[in-house]
């Protein structure tokens, strides 16, 4: 299996957009008993009032870091599976941080501030670990940050609920973090936090960076063609960037879920935030910019089965069967011919020993 | 476990690592055709729901059975279609049906069994009474005797599946799939059709482990893969592609679940972080084997 | 009557804006030994396949004992009789020999069980009959490339091969296993089969081919016995030389201009100062290899020339730091060039045009302009957003340079081949850098881009660099070595001043091993 070099960025998303609405309009009619409720809680329920409005970009928040680092990751060609695990190490590490900050008094700000760089900090070394693995071992990324991730969500999920569970709680969770010490919010009473102006200015900062900076343009070519990169004497050291920064946004995104609404962490913080960023980032075509809109979109469909259930006789969980149909569809393009020769391409030339 | 055993020790890794295994052999037919497997993990989830479903409403774990396996390949050939008829990434489509899984899992229970939650079933049966006789021989008498049915099926799947890989001509033919060369275009074969089967007998074979492992807890629980499908395609890798190296992989990894569920047993061990552990081991393995090979050629 | 016949077959492909056949003709009957020659890029290999069935021509046809095959059907052609035994390999490495020759028609047991035991056995009667000397059951993967030569020959045979179509079959092969090769291929002739042999060694053809076809820009130019034909007929054929040995399309107006007094005492400065680039005992990979040196000296270009499968990819590797070479070292401006840092070295000393543009001289996916200013990234600091109006002007400088009318913006990938091969020259042909390794820069070009590629290359020369020209067009390497080496099978037969006495015919003798130097 090879891998690298190449990135599955979607191509035009709009279909599979379309043929998710119609398929989640369609499923409203069949399964419901009250089709017209249905539809109207489930398109219009996360835009009918500003609580919904902010909520919703609420939820899209940690959605977003997650969809940024699948991107980054992406766009250099680098397969990260291990964001669930990254995710929850960051939340772990941004609740201990909290907790310990409260009970010693520290100036809320700066404790936020050191929660935050410290989830980030945690999460990017658990992901350079697959870095060092393809680096030193040549062990795919794809294998590696998945195991690793899952190795380390079971151990955040067996801390969460055994030695540091909250004793006066009969949730499996931590103890809650004292309120001053959360994120602001910023339009209570919706859950909508400060965690939404950090993922929109990381967000424009790393559209930033990709498309306005040499670092970033050296990241583009080597994702392009590895190949080629070495060829016009890149540096090696860019393969560590990708996973790195990828894992970072993943910690921050599980950051993100504790120091929110929530307030703790909790058993399965993570939530399948990386698998769905993962999605975004493909509708996004991997491009920084597009995961804004992406997000939110897979935010409304979350947020719209839920109110198709509160409202309607729905499931909430069918929304991922909506994100399923546009991880289907994104990346397909119909062809008239049969493949021809696989993906190899051709590389006839005999070489002596590679370096 | 009251009393622990070594026999009972190599009995339970058997059993944990018999799911993997089958569904990693399963995986291994789209690997040889030049295909990832990236949706064993939907396949198995989907194939444990519909085992219980089915079981539960017609009262026949046969056809239980039957409908874990037949759920498996119906999400394997969705991947297979989006990927070879509609030009799809193969590891994108894979993704997709392992988020399509759960959601779709979800909706159906809550519309059948008016619960998202666990879903208990008892109709699963044990060995046949004449097995059971067997199971008092010493260390692999409960390996080999003393499993309930899902794992002699599970068996007779692996051993079927590894027929046809090594007997019979499709397993040439999709192993000439693919080969990065022409050699199937010359030969005549349709490589895209190849592919399709590949994925669908991967699909079955995850849906027939999804079922067993539903079968072994007789019940179907949310997210109870957990992670197993993912397991078998690092099992693929670690066992080298061929059918001997990825059972022995696969069983490994049932031998550390086993050996971390009996740890568990010792008085103040942490349960949950144990589990953590076969994942580690697998990657350190994986990345020693990696670094072996590369120090080879 | 004639086993096969080939029908004013032509064949474009839009990708790479190449006509490879026009109009092909040609005939096969029992017996018969037909070596299809000619240069690279000639089509003999589109010919090939499209006899085979695994490319479809646009127009024209090929028969089999008067009847017509359906173009691009791979399986008609071979129940026809058509074996090919390609230049890339079509055994499935993972399988045995048998059972890779069986693959698409196993024999069977029971209906549905793989007989590998039969296939086995009938690998082996094949292999007896025929005296191959091959054990059926061994990989395919270890098979060592004279027995994969065999192998694939076999394979053609299982399969009822009357016409038996051999692409470039000696590449990698020795002396004595091609030897052994045409030993096969003579008892297989007097047997009644029918042989297409396709090489550019026009060695091979004296002690092997009944008949010839001689092919040139997808065109055939000859069609004759192979018996009397003369050495210096063929190469003149192939390489389209007439008698005073200039490439006929030189004086057909895009060639060199006749060297002035002023050039010739620039050169014999230039062999005073230390080399720039320098081979030293280099060994490649191959057969017939052994070990070579040569220094390019600055204001000077070292134009090395051979046909694929020689070693030329093998020496491009090596001299861009890509590979090690068996033995030996390749030296930039003083320095091993495994020993330089990477990134310094292409910025700075080298510049290079390689063979493989979309692998190596491209990241399709990135826009024309990053692909553009890839080596000068570090010229705009680390904020190059405050100069982006500075990076569009010199992208839009270097691609005006280069003679490139893309938009700056769009993937490279959305180029056409041309235009391509436009930018990776608008890159790399600058003075900023003292060295460079140019192959086939001018492959692909039309005549327009030629001529300014031509000039932009004596430019750089001008400007004081020294140039490794690796080429496998004569035209090409006529028009701007100043010296020229001969690479053969890996060995560097043939290193001197060019000299109008040493004709072009010369030199394809020399390329095709019909004369040692």
């Amino acid at each position: 299996m090879n891998v690298h070099g190449t990135s599955p960025a979607g191509r035009n998303p709009l279909p599979a957009l379309a043929a998710a609405i119609c398929l989640a309009a369609f499923y409203a009619l069949v399964a419901s008993s009250v089709p017209g409720l249905a539809l109207r809680a489930f398109f219009l329920g996360p835009l009918s009032s500003r609580y919904a409005f902010f909520s919703l970009l609420g939820e899209a928040s940690p959605l977003l870091l997650a969809a940024l680092g699948a991107s980054l990751a992406f766009k250099a060609g680098v397969f990260n599976l291990g964001g669930e695990g990254q995710a929850a190490l960051g939340g772990l590490v941004a609740a201990l941080v909290l907790g310990a900050a409260a009970s010693r008094g520290l100036w809320p700000p700066f404790a936020i501030a050191i929660a935050l760089v410290a989830a980030a900090i945690s999460s990017a070394l658990l992901a350079c670990l697959s870095a060092a693995a393809e680096r030193f071992a040549g062990a795919e990324t794809l294998l590696t940050s998945f195991l690793f991730s899952q190795a380390v969500l079971l151990a955040v999920d067996w801390a969460v609920a055994g030695p540091l569970r909250d004793p006066g709680s009969n949730l499996l969770a931590m103890p809650p973090i004292p309120k001053h010490y959360l994120l602001p919010r910023l339009a209570p009473p919706s859950p909508l936090d400060g965690g939404a102006l950090i993922a929109l200015g990381l967000a424009l900062a790393f559209a930033f960076l990709l498309g306005r900076t040499r670092i970033g343009y050296e990241l583009r070519l080597y994702g392009a063609n590895p190949l080629f990169a070495r060829v016009q004497g890149l540096s090696p050291a860019l393969a560590w960037w990708p996973l790195a920064t990828s894992g970072a946004l993943h910690g921050l995104a599980g950051a993100l879920l504790v120091m929110g609404s929530s307030g703790r962490a909790v058993k399965g913080l993570s939530g399948g935030v990386a698998w769905n960023g993962i999605a975004v980032a493909l509708v996004a075509g991997t491009e920084p910019l597009f995961t804004l809109p992406a997000s939110l979109f897979f935010a409304w469909l979350d947020l719209g089965a839920r109110a198709s259930a509160l409202f309607a006789d729905l499931s909430p969980d069918a929304s991922a069967i909506m994100k399923a149909a546009v991880l289907f569809l994104v990346t397909a393009r119909p062809r008239s011919k049969p493949r021809g020769p696989g993906r190899a391409r051709k590389t006839a030339r005999s070489r002596p020993r590679a370096l | 476990m009251q009393s622990f055993g070594f026999d009972l020790f190599v009995a339970a890794g058997c059993a944990a690592g018999a799911p993997i295994a089958l569904a990693a052999l399963g995986g291994l037919f789209t690997e040889l055709s030049g295909a990832l497997s990236v949706a064993l993990e939907g396949s198995m989830l989907a194939g444990a729901f519909a085992a219980v479903a089915a079981t539960r409403i017609t009262g026949s774990a046969a056809l239980g059975f039957a409908a874990g396996l037949g759920a498996g390949l119906a999400i394997a050939l969705l991947v297979a279609l989006c990927a070879e008829r509609l030009g799809a990434d193969v590891f994108v489509a894979g993704l997709a049906a392992n988020i399509l899984a759960p959601g779709l899992v979800s909706v159906v229970s809550e519309a059948v069994f008016k619960t998202k939650g666990v879903v208990v079933v008892d109709a699963f049966m044990r060995g046949p009474q004449g097995v059971m006789a067997l199971a008092k021989l010493p260390v692999v008498g409960p390996a080999l005797f003393g499993q309930n049915a899902a794992f002699y099926l599970l068996a007779l799947a692996a051993a079927l599946l590894a027929f046809v890989v090594g007997a019979t001509p499709l397993g040439n033919r999709l192993r000439a799939a693919g080969e990065r060369n022409e050699a199937a275009l010359a030969a005549g074969l349709d490589r895209s059709r190849l592919r399709i089967i590949a994925h669908c007998l991967a699909g079955a074979a995850a849906g027939l482990a999804g079922a067993s492992l539903a079968a072994g807890v007789g019940a179907f629980v949310p997210g109870m893969s957990s992670g197993r499908g993912w397991i078998a395609l690092v099992a693929i890798y670690l066992g080298g592609r061929r059918p001997a190296g990825v059972l022995l992989a696969s069983f490994g990894f049932g031998f550390l679940i086993a050996l971390a569920s009996a740890a568990q047993a010792l008085k103040g061990a942490p349960a949950e972080l144990l589990l953590a552990l076969p994942y580690a081991a697998t990657a350190i393995a994986l990345i020693i084997g990696r670094a072996a090979r590369g120090r080879l050629t | 009557m004639e086993l096969l016949a080939v029908r004013g077959v032509s064949k474009y492909y839009a990708e790479t804006d190449t006509l490879a056949n026009h109009e092909v003709s040609l005939t096969l009957g029992p017996g018969e030994i037909r070596a299809v020659v000619g240069e690279n890029g000639a089509g003999k290999s589109t010919l090939a396949r499209i006899v085979c069935g695994l490319v479809a021509q646009d127009a024209g046809e090929v028969l089999i004992r008067g009847l017509p095959l359906p173009p691009g059907n791979v399986r008609a052609a071979e129940r026809a009789g058509i074996g090919l035994v390609p230049q890339h390999s079509l055994l499935a490495e993972g399988l045995s020999v048998a059972e890779a020759i069986a693959l698409g028609r196993e024999p069977r047991r029971a209906g549905f069980l793989l007989d590998r035991r039969r296939a086995y056995v009938e690998a082996a009667v094949l292999a007896e009959r025929f005296g191959f000397q091959l054990d059926p059951a061994v990989a395919v993967g270890a098979l060592s490339p004279a027995l994969r030569r065999q192998a694939e020959l076999m394979r053609a045979l299982a399969r009822g091969g009357e016409v038996l179509v051999l692409d470039e079959p000696t590449a990698l092969l020795t002396e004595a296993e091609t030897a052994g090769l045409f030993v096969l291929l003579r008892r297989l002739a007097e047997a009644g089969k029918a042989v297409l042999y396709i090489t550019h060694r026009a060695a091979e053809i004296r002690s092997l081919a009944t008949s010839l076809t001689v092919l040139r820009l997808g065109r055939v130019v000859a069609d004759r016995p192979a018996t009397g034909i003369e050495d210096c007929e063929l190469a003149a054929l192939m390489a389209n030389i007439d008698a005073c040995g200039r490439s006929a399309s030189a004086e057909n107006g895009d060639g060199e201009p006749p060297i002035t007094p002023h050039e010739t005492a620039r050169a014999g400065d230039a062999a005073t100062a230390p080399p720039l680039l320098e081979a030293r005992d280099i060994l490649l990979d191959g057969p017939g290899a052994a070990p070579f040196s040569f220094g390019v000296h600055p204001g000077e270009i070292l134009g090395i020339i051979a046909h694929a499968g020689n070693g030329l990819d093998q020496l491009e590797a090596v001299a861009a730091g890509l590979a090690r070479p068996r033995q030996g070292a390749f030296i930039v401006c003083g320095r091993p060039i495994s020993a330089c840092d990477r990134g310094e070295l292409r910025s700075r000393l080298l510049s290079y045009v390689p063979a493989d543009r979309e692998g190596r001289g491209l990241a399709l996916a990135a826009s024309v302009a990053d692909n553009l200013l890839v080596l000068e990234r570090h010229e705009f600091g680390p904020r190059a957003h405050a100069l982006r109006r500075l990076l569009q002007t010199r992208a839009r400088e270097l691609a005006a340079r280069g003679g490139l009318s893309a938009a700056l913006s769009v993937p490279a990938a959305a180029l056409s081949g041309g235009n391509r091969q436009r930018l990776v020259l608008a890159r790399e042909l600058d003075s900023r850098r003292p060295a460079a390794i140019l192959v086939d820069p001018t492959q692909g070009l039309d005549v327009a881009a030629y001529d300014r590629a031509i000039a932009s290359i004596r430019a750089l020369k001008q400007s004081g660099a020294a140039i490794l020209l690796l080429t496998s067009s004569l035209d090409e390497l006529l028009a701007l070595a100043d010296r020229i080496g001969v690479l053969y099978r890996g060995a560097l037969v043939h290193l001197a001043p060019k000299d109008l006495r040493l004709s072009g015919k010369r030199l394809a003798a020399l390329m095709t091993g019909l004369e040692a130097a």
